[in-house]
């Protein structure tokens, strides 16, 4: 055995997307920070569809961004196509999406890695974790080498003991051409950790060369193109389309007679499904009645020929995965690259973590992204950056972050993951978040930059910027509120002609505004008192005026939940001796651990009756101490 | 768990007693009970008076109808069981008074307290110990474990089949509405506009029967509807005074002085039943009688019972056949009145129109066969009201959540009708969502998301 002299703060196992966002995040908190992969040509590779954000992961992006992460900046120098989608159905439920030029945006990270002062890149396969006085100590790799760390956070996707099949063969590995960690995963298994096993998929990989584009309906960005990133002025790379194409009977015919050789439904396959991406051949046979399904044609990047066919996942044997594609619509000659293929992973049950990612069990260790039973890399960068952060304020002896229901979407994602866990690969979406209208993508930065700022991951600058725009949009709206405009004819006529009723009395701007058919844009037109703002703050003067009702009611079940969540419940409350709780609560509450009044409240089957006990008791603990 | 806001409940068991309270605890307490409490006889000094009882009535401020008969006890905090500013409201007129007054105090500014909640308040000021407030708890966790049995019971009767479907109704149109804001990429065939506000009429169709059945089958909380009807000086507001024992309508011997409709309260052999005094119902002239007579009209629709009045002092008179005739005969019972004087009916001519068990005589101004007549009212409700009703009984508490749920409602279908936002259509939808949550358990975004994975093919 062999003991690596240096001795770090921060060791992160897995250079994926949560490992890259935990690794910057710490080492740019002062932390020496050890970041373990197996490859390092494999950096921030993305192992399934060439993509970020989309509805609900937008809102994911742009809060790590505002909190300091990486991922945001990264898709904007490596996008080759952005969107901003649901423009129509309001500001809290838009969201940005972006198709990444694959080996860029790898290349990116890796050098924003390797940039990083305070930051080690080291290749190695680790295959331990040591433990001591249930305390973590370090991580032992295949090569015997033993590495010392205050804490050590684990992202090994879909690494942990993976097993890839295509058709009826399968075998080990962590991706195509990636080996799995099986070790690791017994080591983990061994220190006690619940743990279930998950299943995804991915694509065939298609020769741009061989498909006929001429017959398909190609789909462009916007334009110009929106960034994710606060800081990101343009975006600058050129930009490409995506193609549309549709399966057909015959392809669902194919499928149908094939089944036989299906890893999926001959039981080969154990681990549960992700509803949201499902296979193909799942949407065939779930679906008979639908007789074609969209497919996605989405270029891998500038500089490759390959396509990924987005909507084709499968295990299928690969002849069947060349004759499905080959009924498609333009795909007629088709050749594959690369072929789709299923895995099998396992996770860990995320009830086992504290809000902070860090396990209960072991201390000083955490775990983030397809670990914790997540799908999607920003789920996983957004787990990432908070286990980085507070691995780093750990180490530093500062009070963790925790962003909680009302905060962001990154504490929705992990207050479900912790308090309620989950039977299948879970992923984002909008209708997860109760306090949906007031965590838009476009205040992501009012929300959540000062905490930033707090802990060391924002410049002063920035942090300056958006301090300085909420003064704008806080002045501004007030001057709108006392201005008044009257009825004039020019104005009255505008009114007409965009739909809205003519002003008979004056009122205020800000009331105008509060109208649907007005936007700022409008209102600049009809009164010279309004100025010229950026968009974005023009934007945020416009939303904040307009849904001011509905942000006030959401506010004020915001107030109801921070009083449950203020209310802590120690990390080793005896939950046993509460008399009165039905055992079967008890269980629970022993089970799960909550931190938080607030929190013991949303695990399933816990009766407002014993919150109100638990209450009782812990107002009575306050007293006696 | 929120201290700052104003409780009440009513505090004594629910049942036929006698009398009942209405405690309220809170910042607001007192300037609730000063909008609806009327002292007799003496006055209130609401800033300073505490551990005082006063005598008055719980009037509506809305319509200054009268409610109940009350003693209100004031107790200012912080020596209070709550250490909170406290109002106890000792009612006398049994369940519907009882149910009328904390409606009043709800709509004034509180909120209907929890089970155990003036307890949590108690232990949580530091006015009891651990050990007396984990004993109350936990009586109230047993109590409402066997509410909840009571509840699952109740799951089978047409009201929770109601509200279990409305529900329904409303989760499937919600995950319509996610699966538009959240998966806008997909190739999947959504409800157009029209659709949506198909649906939502729905609901709001379901929300308004609810109520309303709810209303008629209100039996034990509201009270049997019994009118009394009759021509002009026949005895009715006697009756009604003889049955309540009270001065409460105005009698006269100038026929018409009831012009208006007079309710009132009573209890029968544990049967709750309003009583509905009404116009004489004779050929007028004077345009309010005319408008007395129309209204009366309309309580005979509207009643369970109908005491049909009629005087065997005198000979049947034209109006008096013209009422045989017009009345609903299965719900109703004839009474002649005043055989306390001599008789100069032929009750031959009514055994046409009722047969005699449906037939009593009284005096009702000698209190003669009072008790009678009440066995037979009590008679009459068990076997043709109560089991021709549907048995739905609504809480205060269902019928403050419907309030809630159909105000959401509204206004997500006016929001669509405006072509507002989507995701605005969907706030007031979930919040209306999370109301009936509170009677049919929790909706969870999984059993939304669970509607929306059911229904389409979504995912690439």
């Amino acid at each position: 055995m062999f003991t690596y002299p240096e001795k770090y703060k921060v060791i992160v196992v897995g250079g994926g997307h949560a490992g890259c966002e935990a690794a910057l995040a710490a080492s740019r908190m002062g932390c020496s920070t050890l970041l373990l992969t197996m490859n390092i040509n494999n950096i921030a590779l993305m192992s399934c569809n060439p993509a970020i954000g989309g509805l609900g992961k937008g809102q994911l992006v742009k809060e790590i961004d505002a909190l300091g992460g990486e991922m945001g900046k990264a898709i904007d120098r490596t996008g080759i196509q952005f969107r901003i989608l649901n423009t129509h159905k309001g500001p809290a439920v838009r969201s940005s999406r972006a198709q990444a030029d694959r080996e860029r945006y790898r290349l990116y990270m890796k050098k924003v890695l390797e940039d990083q002062p305070n930051l080690d890149l080291k290749q190695g396969i680790v295959e331990e974790i040591r433990v001591k006085n249930g305390k973590v100590l370090g991580v032992e790799t295949n090569l015997k080498e033993l590495f010392i760390g205050e804490t050590v956070i684990i992202c090994p996707g879909t690494f942990l003991d993976g097993l890839i099949h295509v058709g009826l063969v399968s075998f080990s590995g962590g991706r195509m051409g990636d080996f799995s960690s099986r070790k690791l995963s017994e080591s983990l298994k061994k220190l006690g950790f619940r743990w279930g096993r998950f299943k995804t998929g991915t694509c065939p990989r298609l020769d741009g060369k061989s498909i006929d584009f001429s017959k398909l309906k190609p789909q462009y960005g916007d334009s110009p193109p929106s960034p994710f990133s606060f800081s990101t002025e343009r975006v600058v790379q050129e930009q490409v389309p995506c193609f549309i194409t549709y399966t057909n009977p015959k392809t669902h015919k194919i499928i149908r007679e094939n089944l036989d050789r299906s890893p999926l439904y001959t039981g080969i396959i154990k681990g549960t499904g992700v509803r949201y991406c499902p296979s193909i051949e799942d949407k065939v046979m779930r679906f008979p009645d639908k007789d074609r399904h969209q497919i996605f044609l989405e270029p891998e990047g500038l500089e490759t020929c390959e396509f990924y066919p987005n909507g084709l996942s499968t295990s299928l044997p690969l002849d069947v995965q060349i004759e499905l594609l080959h009924s498609i619509e333009g795909l007629e000659e088709v050749k594959i690259v690369r072929p789709g293929y299923g895995i099998e992973h396992d996770y860990i049950d995320p009830t086992q973590l504290l809000p902070t990612l860090e396990t209960k069990l072991i201390e000083n260790l955490y775990f983030a992204g397809q670990i914790n039973g997540t799908t999607g890399y920003e789920e996983a960068a957004a787990q990432g950056l908070i286990a980085g952060i507070n691995a780093a304020l750990k180490v530093k002896n500062k009070s963790p972050l925790i962003l909680d229901r009302s905060q962001a979407y990154i504490g929705v994602l992990i207050d479900d993951l912790i308090t309620r866990g989950t039977n299948e690969p879970y992923r984002m979406f909008t209708s997860r978040v109760e306090y949906r209208l007031s965590l838009r993508e476009d205040n992501a930065d009012l929300r959540l930059r000062e905490l930033g700022y707090k802990i060391g991951l924002v410049e002063k600058e920035k942090y300056k910027r958006v301090k300085e725009k909420e003064r704008i949009v806080e002045e501004e709206i007030s001057r709108l509120k006392k201005l008044r405009i009257f009825p004039q004819k020019f104005i009255n006529e505008k009114l007409k002609e965009w739909g809205t009723t003519p002003l008979k009395d004056s009122i205020t701007l800000e009331e105008l505004l509060r109208r649907p058919q007005i936007t700022y844009k409008r209102l600049k037109l009809i009164s010279k008192e309004v100025k010229d703002f950026l968009p974005s703050e023009e934007f945020q003067i416009e939303v904040q005026v307009k849904y001011r009702g509905y942000i006030e009611r959401e506010r004020r079940e915001i107030q109801k939940f921070k009083r449950m969540e203020k209310i802590k419940i120690p990390l080793n409350f005896d939950f046993s001796k509460i008399s009165g709780l039905s055992t079967e609560v008890k269980e629970k509450l022993l089970r799960f651990k909550p931190l938080s009044l607030g929190q013991a409240s949303r695990i399933s089957g816990i009766t407002p009756a014993a919150i109100s006990l638990l209450m009782v008791h812990l107002a009575q603990r306050k007293r006696n101490f | 768990m929120n201290s700052e806001d104003t409780i009440a409940a009513i505090s004594t068991p629910v049942g036929y007693s006698g009398i009942g309270i209405v405690r309220i605890s809170g910042k607001k307490s007192f300037s609730i009970a000063k909008k609806i409490f009327h002292p007799v006889k003496s006055k209130i000094n609401w800033s300073s008076s505490s551990f005082k009882m006063f005598y008055g009535w719980i009037i509506n401020p809305e319509n200054k109808q009268r409610i109940d008969e009350v003693l209100l006890s004031l107790m200012r905090a912080p020596r209070t069981y709550t250490r909170e500013d406290i109002v106890e409201i000792n009612c006398h007129g049994g369940p519907l008074p009882l149910r009328k007054t904390l409606e009043l105090v709800l709509r004034y500014g509180a909120r209907l307290a929890r089970p155990g909640e003036f307890t949590e308040r108690a232990f949580l000021k530091g006015r009891i110990d651990l050990l007396q407030a984990e004993s109350v708890l936990n009586i109230i966790q047993a109590k409402t474990d066997k509410a909840l049995e009571i509840a699952l019971n109740q799951l089978r009767g047409g009201l929770s089949r109601k509200i279990y479907s409305l529900k329904d109704k409303m989760v499937d149109l919600l995950s319509l509405i996610e699966t538009e804001i959240n998966f806008p990429e997909e190739d999947i065939d959504l409800p157009s506009i029209k659709d949506k506000e198909k649906k939502f009429e729905e609901i709001l169709r379901i929300i308004t029967s609810l109520r309303k059945m709810g209303k008629e089958g209100r039996i034990y909380q509201e009270g049997v509807k019994v009118v009394i009807v009759g021509k002009p000086n026949v005895g009715k507001s006697t009756l009604l005074n003889t049955l309540l024992q009270q001065e409460r309508a105005i009698v006269t011997p100038i026929p018409g002085t009831t012009r208006d409709t007079i309710e009132e309260m009573i209890n029968i052999n544990g049967f709750p039943l309003t009583l509905i005094d009404t116009a004489g119902l004779r050929k007028v002239k004077n345009k309010i009688e005319i408008e007395g007579v129309k209204r009366t009209y309309s309580k005979i629709k509207e009643a369970d019972i109908i005491l049909l009045i009629i005087e065997g002092s005198s000979p049947l008179t034209k109006e008096d056949i013209t009422l045989l005739q017009e009345v609903k005969r299965e719900k109703t019972l004839l009474v002649i009145n005043k055989i306390d004087l001599p008789q100069k009916l032929e009750k031959k001519e009514l055994e046409s129109f009722f047969p005699e068990k449906k037939i009593i005589e009284i005096s009702a101004i000698k209190e003669i066969n009072i008790e009678r007549l009440k066995q037979k009212i009590a008679k009459f409700v068990n076997e043709e009201v109560i089991s021709s009703s549907n048995g739905i009984v609504i809480s205060i508490k269902e019928e403050e959540i419907l309030k809630k749920v159909e105000k959401n409602i509204e206004r997500a279908f006016k929001t669509l009708k405006e072509r507002l936002p989507l995701e605005l259509v969907a706030f007031d939808l979930k919040e209306g969502i999370n109301k009936i949550g509170e009677i049919t358990g929790e909706v969870t975004t999984e059993d939304i998301l669970g509607q929306i994975f059911s229904q389409f093919c979504i995912g690439k």
